[in-house]
């Protein structure tokens, strides 16, 4: 076995280990992300640098089998066509490198680098005139448009109080009815973590498709195909800024389980001025009157080059919200709401999580915002190790899943 | 590194069929692609041919030439000869008094004596281009006429109405009695009226020393005569007589394709004779038409060549017409050969033997426009075959691109085809496709199917009118496009007319053209 097949060997290995842990299963925390879950840490921890990262995959119409449909050479069935044009194929990508993360007690420094992509790869009107070619007298397709990705920084500053709050204002507030009053006391009784975090943004790059327009038409009044693509990305002339953004969460100590609520990346916003643009467009046109005076087949592309100003993306604020529930100091359950601007696990979920022997979690969620998406997560969890990996399929499992997505973290407590 | 990946996504998708050579699969699409919408308006092309032309919507084929004969000197019959007569009596009045008594006469002068000619009837004024006029004096008298050298006999010539001095010539020896002497005057480039004036003067010698009985009655007789005259210039009575032949020819403007079978003009096609003159003529005319392979004279139906018998008095742009019809002729054969060369030949004659008076002048002409207009109404049941330098016209296309991935992608195609034709002419072409050049017609003609591919469009059938649509499908093999696999490829085509005559050429061929194709799109493809 040489050097190469032997690497490969060993990786094949590794990944056989991963995924065997992952039918084993265990759990980590649901609310991570939320600053309040920093409050009562009392020890300092960093991530292994760089491999704690997560990358997801996920398309609207095409199932992982589906993957045998592009052998080259393979003759299409039908009900393959008809799969392909039956919606428009949009590739979503988002991926995160925890390049650095470092938490003393209530405090805690993190810098990250987050990537999204969504890519129009097939609209479905051009799908269905490349599969089936052209019954109708025109088509005017835009695919492609509207396709854009971006990479930025985040440097997150994150503090949480590390004593809890209650709102002993509420005491003395009496209702009439008893089962509010002993809400409002149990409300009043309640400990409440809060933090507060500071992120730091830094442009890396951006691309955006603002105008991909394909028409095509045959008709007795003219036969025609025109193209116009209009992109633009950032490259090294590009002015890439700094943006602030803040977040805030919190945790509430109910008698089961624990609420929990937040907000992050709030007036957050990727800035970037002088971008390099290209404009293409190539027009094919047969007025199809040969005999008319001044007739010409027009065939012509035009390719130009120029810069714009500036263009801003506000991200959407991050919005979490949550309950975990303890069944058992090893079986806990949650349901959550989560919103992003940049992560597919959006939308409501409910997860459940064992702790086998303690130090093994396994979690499993199933959520759904357009699809369901099916999370499993398992690791290592020893006091001051921890070791996390996670794969989720989307709107299906295994080979019927629409996509996928591997997350793995590796933190060490002390 | 990318097979492990590859690897890896299958076990993560569990069993996923991951194709062995991930890439663009294989199907098969049908394209239709509008092609043509093209109307032929038989009347908009011909607008735009020099040799088509249109006569209340019927097409014409049009060709013409013109020619002028110069006149040239002008015959003119020699005028009859004009008299006068002087007496002694009045060339000397002294002598009244010694009437019939013998003397001697001693010299004297002549005062000058007007004597009036009858006019001449066969002028009323000519320029004389070449020419004499003979001035001849009978001296009938007992004296000498002329005291030469110092004062001899003069005679002249006047205007009779302007008095203008036409000529004057002194008689260079003296005439004696019963004796007489002529003056010839060379008439170039001197105009003369009809009506003239002689004038006597000068000297005379008397009786030269003798004795003489005086008779005052005796005469000297004047007369003048116009010899072998020739006018730039006439009002005159102009005999018959020839002028310059024209002749020349005309390469007919029209690039004729080859054809094979039969193609014959018969409409109602004319020949139209513009003329101008200006005085009577009349010519013969002939015409040979000719091409590569055949001549033919245009003769009247009595086999003759047409003789135009012209009025006088006309000039461009009052030109007056001689039609000749090919009902009275044989002018729609004359131009079905398809001439490429028309020669003519023109033989003019002007005047004629009445007493009118006609003015002209040597560089006066007889202008001759000929107008050929050959009505499209056409009898055909041919092959046309277009050709360059006598040789089928053939083109080259570089197919270097088409290779077997082109040629293999294509599964099935055809052409079809919605048409009104109410040209009254039906249609056909066939397009042949090969490896090697067509050099002969016979090649076209008869294709070796073995080496040439056909793409045939059947006649194209006469429809009522342009709102009737008729249709053919032309289906294309995938052999048909073999050919195309070579480096290049040779296209020849020919036409396929048939008419029967029934109207004039006319009307509007309208197609609608629609290429349906069926294609194996694969990554090869793609790539190309």
């Amino acid at each position: 076995m040489n050097t190469n097949n032997f690497k490969t060997f060993k990786f094949t290995i590794f990944i056989l280990m991963i995924l065997l842990i992952n039918s084993l299963c265990a759990f980590f925390h649901f609310f991570e992300e939320n600053p309040a879950m920093i409050a009562d840490r009392n020890h300092k921890e960093f991530y292994f640098p760089l491999l704690s990262n997560q990358i997801n995959f996920n398309n609207n119409l095409l199932q992982f089998d589906d993957i045998r449909i592009f052998q080259k050479g393979r003759v299409m069935k039908e009900s393959e066509k008809e799969k392909l044009t039956k919606d428009d194929v949009n590739l979503e990508i988002n991926a995160k490198l925890d390049a650095l993360s470092f938490g003393y007690k209530n405090w805690n420094l993190s810098y990250s680098l987050i990537g999204f992509a969504d890519i129009e790869l097939l609209e479905k009107e051009y799908a269905k005139l490349i599969f089936y070619g052209n019954d109708q007298d025109s088509y005017k397709t835009t695919n492609g448009e509207g396709s854009g990705a971006a990479i930025f920084s985040k440097t997150s500053l994150t503090y949480a109080y590390h004593k809890p709050i209650f709102m002993k204002f509420l005491e003395d507030k009496k209702f009439d009815s008893e089962k509010l009053d002993k809400v409002i006391g149990f409300i009043s009784e309640m400990p409440i973590y809060l933090g507060g975090r500071l992120n730091i943004y830094y442009s890396n790059f951006y691309a955006y498709v603002p105008l991909s327009e394909q028409e095509f038409g045959s008709s007795y009044l003219e036969t025609y195909g025109n193209y116009k693509l209009r992109y633009y990305f950032s490259d090294k002339d590009t002015n890439k800024d700094f943006s602030l953004g803040i977040g805030m969460g919190l945790k509430a100590k109910l008698p089961q389980g624990w609420f929990y609520l937040h907000l992050d990346d709030l007036f957050a916003s990727l800035s970037y001025n002088n971008l390099k643009a290209e404009y293409q467009e190539g027009v094919f046109q047969d007025s199809l009157t040969h005999l008319e005076e001044g007739y010409e087949l027009e065939s012509e592309t035009v390719s130009e080059e120029y810069r714009i100003n500036a263009k801003n993306i506000r991200l959407s604020p991050y919005f979490d919200i949550g309950y975990v529930h303890d069944f058992s100091k090893l079986l806990k359950v949650v349901a959550r709401y989560k919103t992003t601007a940049y992560e597919f696990q959006d939308g409501f979920s409910l997860g459940i999580n064992y702790d086998f022997f303690d130090y093994i979690p396994f979690q499993f969620t199933v959520g759904r915002e357009e699809n369901f998406y099916f999370e499993t997560k398992t690791g290592i969890k020893l006091s001051n190790f921890e070791y996390m990996l996670s794969s989720t399929f989307y709107s299906g499992m295994f080979r019927y899943a629409k996509g996928i997505g591997f997350k793995m973290g590796i933190k060490y407590k002390f | 590194m990318k097979n492990i990946l590859l690897t890896l996504f299958v076990m993560i998708v569990l069993s996923c069929s991951i194709p062995s050579d991930l890439g663009i699969p294989t199907w098969n699409t049908k394209y239709n692609l509008k092609i043509i919408n093209d109307s032929w308006d038989i009347v908009q092309l011909a607008e735009e041919d020099t040799t088509i032309i249109v006569i209340e919507e019927d097409l014409f084929f049009h060709e013409f030439f013109n020619d002028r004969s110069i006149v040239d000197e002008i015959d003119i019959d020699d005028p009859a000869e004009k008299e006068a007569i002087i007496t002694l009596g009045e060339m000397n009045s002294d002598l009244e008094a010694v009437n019939d008594s013998t003397i001697i006469v001693s010299p004297f002068d002549i005062e000058p004596i007007e004597k009036e000619l009858d006019p001449f009837e066969e002028f009323i004024e000519i320029t004389f281009s070449s020419g004499l006029l003979r001035f001849v004096i009978h001296n009938e008298t007992s004296i000498v006429l002329g005291d030469s050298p110092e004062n001899p006999l003069v005679a002249q010539i006047i205007n009779y109405d302007t008095g203008e001095l036409l000529f004057e010539e002194s008689y260079p020896e003296d005439i004696m009695p019963n004796s007489f002497s002529s003056l010839l005057v060379n008439l170039s480039d001197i105009t003369i009226p009809n009506t003239i004036k002689v004038v006597i003067m000068g000297g005379s010698k008397g009786s030269n020393g003798e004795t003489i009985i005086i008779d005052t009655s005796e005469e000297m007789h004047i007369s003048v005569q116009f010899e072998d005259i020739k006018a730039s210039h006439a009002i005159a009575r102009i005999p018959e007589q020839e002028i310059d032949i024209s002749s020349g020819y005309k390469d007919v403007s029209t690039p004729y394709p080859a054809i094979f079978g039969t193609l014959e003009l018969a409409g109602n096609s004319r020949m139209v004779i513009s003329y101008s003159t200006p005085i009577p003529a009349s010519a013969e005319i002939i015409l040979l038409a000719s091409n590569d392979e055949e001549e033919m004279y245009f003769v009247l139906n009595n086999g003759e060549y047409p003789v135009l018998e012209m009025l006088g008095n006309s000039a461009p742009p009052d030109s007056m017409i001689i039609e000749f019809q090919a009902n009275e002729s044989n002018l729609n054969e004359f131009l079905s050969i398809l001439p490429t060369k028309i020669e003519y030949s023109l033989y003019p004659i002007i005047g004629d033997d009445s007493d009118e008076y006609y003015e002209i002048s040597s560089t006066d002409s007889v202008f001759i426009q000929v107008d050929f207009f050959a009505e499209l109404n056409i009898n055909a049941d041919c092959w046309i075959i277009p050709i360059s330098d006598n040789v089928p016209k053939t083109t080259s296309e570089n197919t270097i691109d088409f290779n077997d991935d082109l040629y293999n992608a294509f599964v099935s195609g055809g052409f079809h085809l919605d048409y009104s034709n109410t040209t009254g002419l039906r249609v056909g072409f066939d397009i042949l496709l090969s490896e090697t050049d067509f050099t002969t017609f016979e090649e076209i003609l008869y294709p070796d199917t073995t080496n040439v591919k056909i793409l045939h469009i059947p006649l194209l059938e006469t429809t009522i009118d342009t709102t009737d649509f008729k249709s053919v499908d032309i289906i294309l093999e995938h052999l048909d496009l073999q050919p195309m696999l070579a480096d290049s490829i040779f296209i020849a085509t020919k036409l396929q007319l048939k008419s029967e005559a029934d109207e004039p050429l006319s009307g509007i061929v309208k197609v609608l053209g629609e290429m349906n194709l069926e294609l194996t799109i694969s990554s090869d493809l793609i790539e190309q």
